[in-house]
C-alpha cells in the first residue's frame, strides 16, 4: 500500500493533470503564437467577478496584462501558503480596484478561494493593499510589486526582458514567521522562455537574514518557451499552492491518540466515490460536531473505501471534510486525516454511497489518568 | 458564530421590525437599476420582464431579509463557482449587502449559498417560487409576475433555520423601494426593465417561521458495529442478556448516540453542562405509534411560542420501553418519535442545530426515569 503522503501526492498530481487537461481541452483551436505577439486573452479574465472595473482593464495593453497576471499569481500563490491567511478561513476586505494591477490582484485572490468583502475605506483586519512602483536601479529599470493583507506584506522586484517579465529579487515577507516554507510558483516565468534570463528564486524575511539553502537560481532557456495556450493557467497555480498548504499540515507528526478518548463518531455519507458535494445532511452533521468542539479536542477523519489498496478517492473525501472543518474555523491542530490502515475492497465501478468517519476525541482528564 | 437575539419569547417579538432591512432592500433595489450595462436588451414586447431582472427583484427581497438574520460584515458566504446568471445576481446582491463572498468548487463552507426559483403558469401572469438558502437558514417567498411586468408578492416570507426577527420589515423595505422610484406605494412600476416588488397584500408583510425544505431525507443505513460495540455486546452476552436492546444508534443528525436505557447520562452532557434546565414536558405517543396528533402539536406550539428564547437549546429523549409488535422495534420507535418531534419543532422555526435528540429504548420498562412511550422535551438556557 502506498503511504498516505504518496497517495495524496498522486491524487494531487492527478487532479492537476486533469485540470490542465481540461484547460487545454477547452482552449480554442491551437494556434501557437510567439510570446512577443499580443496575448489572446479575454480582458474579462483579469477582472474580479464582483466589483471589478472592466473598462480600465480593457484599455490596458494585453501584453502588460499578461505580465501583471504572472506577478499577481506569483504573489497570491505565496500568500495562500501563509497559515494565518488560509483561503478556507480568511475573509479579505477590498476596495473596488481602479487600476489594471488592482483588478488582476483581486481576481487572483478570488480565484485562490478567499472570501472577499467590499469596504469603502481601509476597514477590516485583513484589509488588502497593493502597489506597483517603477525604479531605476544600478541593474536597470525594475518594477517593485507589493501585496499586503493586514499586517502581512509580500514584496518582490520584477524586470522586463525581451517582452517577458521575470523576478529579479527574492520574495520579501514580513508580518509572519512562516517565511522559508513557502514554495514559490516561479516556474511559470520559465514557461515564457528567453535567452540568458536566469532569475533568483527564494524567500527572505524583512529582517534580511537569508538562508542560502533556500535560494536557488531558475534557468531559463529559449527551449523552455511554451505556446500561450499551453502555459499553466493562474487558476491551476493557485490551486496547487492551496494544496501545498494542506499537504504541509498533513505532514506534521500524528497526534498521540493515547492521550485522548473517543467521544463521539459521526458517519458522513457521500453519494458516490467521486463527488465532492457533501449534501445538506453531511453539512449539518459537521456543524453539530464543530459546535461541540472544545479547545483541546481533536477531530479525526478516516476515509477508506477504495479498491486494491488505492485510496485516492477516499482521500479526496477526507480532504474535502478537512476543508469543511477549516471553513467552520476548526484550527489545523484540531483536525487530522488518519491513514487508512485497511481499505475495503470495492470494485472500481462501484458507485455506492461512500462513508467517511469523523471521530471526535477528547483529552483524557489528567485526574482520571492518575487514578487508572 | 453566536448572536445575541435578546431574551424575550419569540411570540412576544413577532411584531418587532427593524429599519436596516428597509434601507438595505431599498438600496439593493436601487442598485438593481444602476447598471444599465448589465440590464438585458429592451424587450420586444412592453409587457415582458427578463428573467435576469426578475431575479434581481426576488434576490434583493430575500437577501435584504437575510441581512437581518446574519450580520453581513461578520459573515462570509460561499457561492459555487459556476456560470449561472441567477447565481451571478445572488453573488452581486450579497456582495453589495456587505457579505464576504467566497468562490467554491463544491458545497463547501458554513454558509454555502443555494438559490432556486420555479415558475408556473398563473391566470394573471407567471407564478414564481423563490428560495434562498445560506448555511442553515432558508428564505422562501412566492411571487407573481404580472403581464404588465410587475413583480408582486404572492405569499409572506417563509423562514427556516432561524428565529431572528425580520417580520414585516422585508415588505416595508420593498414598499419603500417603490416610493423611491417615484411611484405611489403599491401601484408597482410600469417600466418592464426596472420592475420593483409590489406588496400585493398586507398579510405578505408577515414572516412565517416554517420547516426548511431541505430537512434531511437522506439518512444513512449502515452498520455502526465497531470493535468497541462488539466488546460491549460480548460483555452483555457474558452476563446473560443476549437479547438486550442495541447499545448505540444514529440520531436525526446522524450522530452516534448511546442508548440511555443503559444509563450513563446524556450523550450531550458536555454541551448542556453550561446550561440550566428551565422547563420539562413529556410528549406522550399512542402505543406503537409515531403519530403526533393535534394535542401534542398544540403542546409543542405553546412550548415554542411561550418558552423558547433565542440561543436556548432543546433536548429530546425519544422513548420506547416495553413490548412492541412493530418491525422497527423499540429503537425505531424511540428515535422515530424523537425525529417526529424534531420535525415539528423545526417546522415552527427552531433551527435543527439547537435540538439535541437522543433515545431510550428497551423491551422492558425503564422505571420512573423515562416514559414508556413518549418524548421527554427539555429546555436548556444559558444562565448568563
Amino acid at each position: 500500500m502506498s503511504s498516505p503522503h504518496g497517495a495524496r501526492d498522486a491524487l494531487l498530481s492527478g487532479l492537476l493533470a486533469l485540470a490542465l487537461g481540461a484547460c487545454t481541452a477547452l482552449a480554442p483551436a491551437p494556434a501557437p503564437a510567439p510570446a512577443s505577439e499580443p496575448a489572446p486573452l479575454d480582458p474579462t479574465d483579469h477582472v474580479p467577478r464582483l466589483g471589478g472595473d472592466e473598462e480600465v482593464v480593457a484599455e490596458s495593453d494585453p501584453e502588460k496584462l499578461r505580465h501583471l497576471r504572472l506577478v499577481a499569481t506569483n504573489l497570491v500563490a505565496a500568500l495562500v501558503q501563509i497559515p494565518e491567511l488560509g483561503p478556507a478561513t480568511a475573509t479579505l476586505q477590498v476596495n473596488p480596484p481602479t487600476t489594471a494591477f488592482g483588478n488582476i490582484v483581486v481576481r487572483a485572490l478570488e480565484e485562490a478561494g478567499y472570501g472577499l468583502q467590499r469596504v469603502d475605506s481601509d476597514q477590516g483586519r485583513n484589509y488588502v493593499r497593493y502597489s506597483q512602483r517603477f525604479a531605476q536601479t544600478e541593474s536597470g529599470p525594475v518594477e517593485d510589486f507589493t501585496l499586503s493583507v493586514g499586517r502581512i506584506t509580500l514584496s518582490r522586484e520584477y524586470v522586463t526582458r525581451g517582452g517577458n517579465i521575470y523576478p529579479s529579487s527574492l520574495l520579501e515577507v514580513s508580518g509572519t514567521d512562516f517565511v522559508t516554507d513557502i514554495d514559490l510558483a516561479d516556474d511559470v516565468f520559465r514557461e515564457q522562455g528567453g535567452e540568458a534570463n536566469d532569475f533568483i528564486s527564494g524567500t527572505r524575511p524583512s529582517t534580511g537574514i537569508v538562508d542560502d539553502a533556500e535560494v536557488r537560481t531558475v534557468d531559463v532557456n529559449d527551449f523552455d518557451e511554451l505556446p500561450l495556450e499551453r502555459r499553466t493557467p493562474a487558476r491551476a497555480v493557485l490551486a496547487r499552492a492551496r494544496e501545498q498548504r494542506f499537504e504541509r499540515e498533513a505532514e506534521r507528526a500524528p497526534p498521540d491518540l493515547e492521550r485522548f478518548e473517543r467521544y463521539r463518531r459521526t458517519v458522513l455519507i457521500f453519494d458516490d466515490t467521486t463527488t465532492q458535494f457533501m449534501g445538506a445532511g453531511n453539512k449539518r452533521a459537521v456543524r453539530l460536531v464543530v459546535r461541540e468542539l472544545e479547545p483541546e479536542d481533536l477531530l479525526v477523519i478516516r476515509a477508506c473505501h477504495d479498491a486494491d489498496g488505492s485510496n485516492e478517492r477516499a482521500r479526496a473525501h477526507a480532504i474535502r471534510i478537512e476543508e469543511e472543518l477549516a471553513g467552520h474555523g476548526v484550527p489545523g491542530g484540531a483536525r487530522w486525516i488518519a491513514p487508512c490502515v485497511r481499505a475495503s475492497y470495492r470494485h472500481p465501478s462501484d458507485d455506492a454511497p461512500a462513508p467517511v468517519e469523523l471521530i471526535h476525541y477528547r483529552p483524557i482528564d489528567s485526574t482520571d489518568r492518575a487514578g487508572s | 458564530m453566536r448572536h445575541d437575539r435578546g431574551s424575550e419569547p419569540y411570540g412576544a417579538r413577532r411584531a418587532a421590525r427593524s429599519l436596516p432591512l428597509l434601507l438595505a432592500t431599498a438600496l439593493a433595489l436601487g442598485g438593481c437599476t444602476l447598471g444599465p450595462e448589465r440590464s438585458p436588451p429592451p424587450s420586444p414586447t412592453p409587457t415582458a420582464t427578463a428573467p435576469d431582472t426578475v431575479d434581481r427583484v426576488v434576490v434583493a427581497d430575500l437577501v435584504g431579509a437575510l441581512a437581518q438574520a446574519l450580520p453581513p460584515r461578520e459573515t462570509t458566504v460561499q457561492v459555487i463557482d459556476r456560470d449561472d446568471s441567477a447565481l451571478v445576481v445572488v453573488s452581486e446582491a450579497l456582495f453589495d449587502e456587505g457579505f464576504g463572498v467566497q468562490r467554491v468548487k463544491a458545497d463547501q463552507g458554513a454558509y454555502f449559498v443555494d438559490y432556486s426559483r420555479e415558475t408556473a403558469p398563473h391566470e394573471d401572469g407567471t407564478g414564481l417560487g423563490g428560495r434562498l438558502s445560506v448555511g442553515p437558514i432558508e428564505l422562501r417567498r412566492d411571487y407573481l409576475i404580472t403581464r404588465a411586468g410587475e413583480v408582486r408578492t404572492a405569499s409572506p416570507l417563509r423562514v427556516s433555520g432561524t428565529r431572528a426577527p425580520m417580520g414585516e420589515a422585508a415588505a416595508e423595505g420593498v414598499a419603500s423601494g417603490d416610493r423611491s422610484a417615484g411611484e405611489a406605494p403599491g401601484t408597482g412600476v410600469s417600466d418592464p426593465e426596472r420592475p420593483m416588488l409590489v406588496v400585493a397584500d398586507p398579510a405578505h408583510r408577515r414572516v412565517e417561521y416554517v420547516a426548511g425544505t431541505s430537512l434531511e431525507g437522506q439518512r444513512p443505513i449502515i452498520s455502526l458495529v465497531t470493535p468497541e460495540v462488539v466488546e460491549r455486546v460480548a460483555q452483555e452476552a457474558a452476563r446473560g442478556s443476549t437479547n438486550g436492546p442495541s447499545l448505540q444508534a444514529l440520531n436525526t443528525s446522524r450522530v452516534e448516540i448511546n442508548n440511555l436505557f443503559y444509563g450513563g447520562g446524556s450523550n450531550f452532557g458536555s454541551v448542556l453542562d453550561d446550561y440550566e434546565r428551565v422547563a420539562r414536558r413529556i410528549v406522550v405517543f399512542a402505543d406503537d405509534s409515531l403519530h403526533l396528533g393535534p394535542d401534542n402539536k398544540r403542546l409543542l406550539e405553546d412550548f415554542v411560542e411561550n418558552l423558547v428564547r433565542d440561543d436556548d437549546l432543546i433536548g429530546l429523549i425519544g422513548c420506547s420501553n416495553g413490548p412492541t409488535a412493530l418491525e422497527i422495534g423499540n429503537e425505531g420507535l424511540a428515535l422515530g418519535r424523537a425525529q417526529r418531534v424534531t420535525e415539528e419543532l423545526t417546522a415552527q422555526g427552531i433551527p435543527p442545530e439547537r435540538i439535541y435528540d437522543e433515545g431510550c429504548w428497551a423491551p422492558v420498562s425503564a422505571g420512573d426515569e423515562f416514559p414508556g412511550r413518549g418524548v421527554v422535551l427539555e429546555l436548556w438556557r444559558s444562565p448568563v
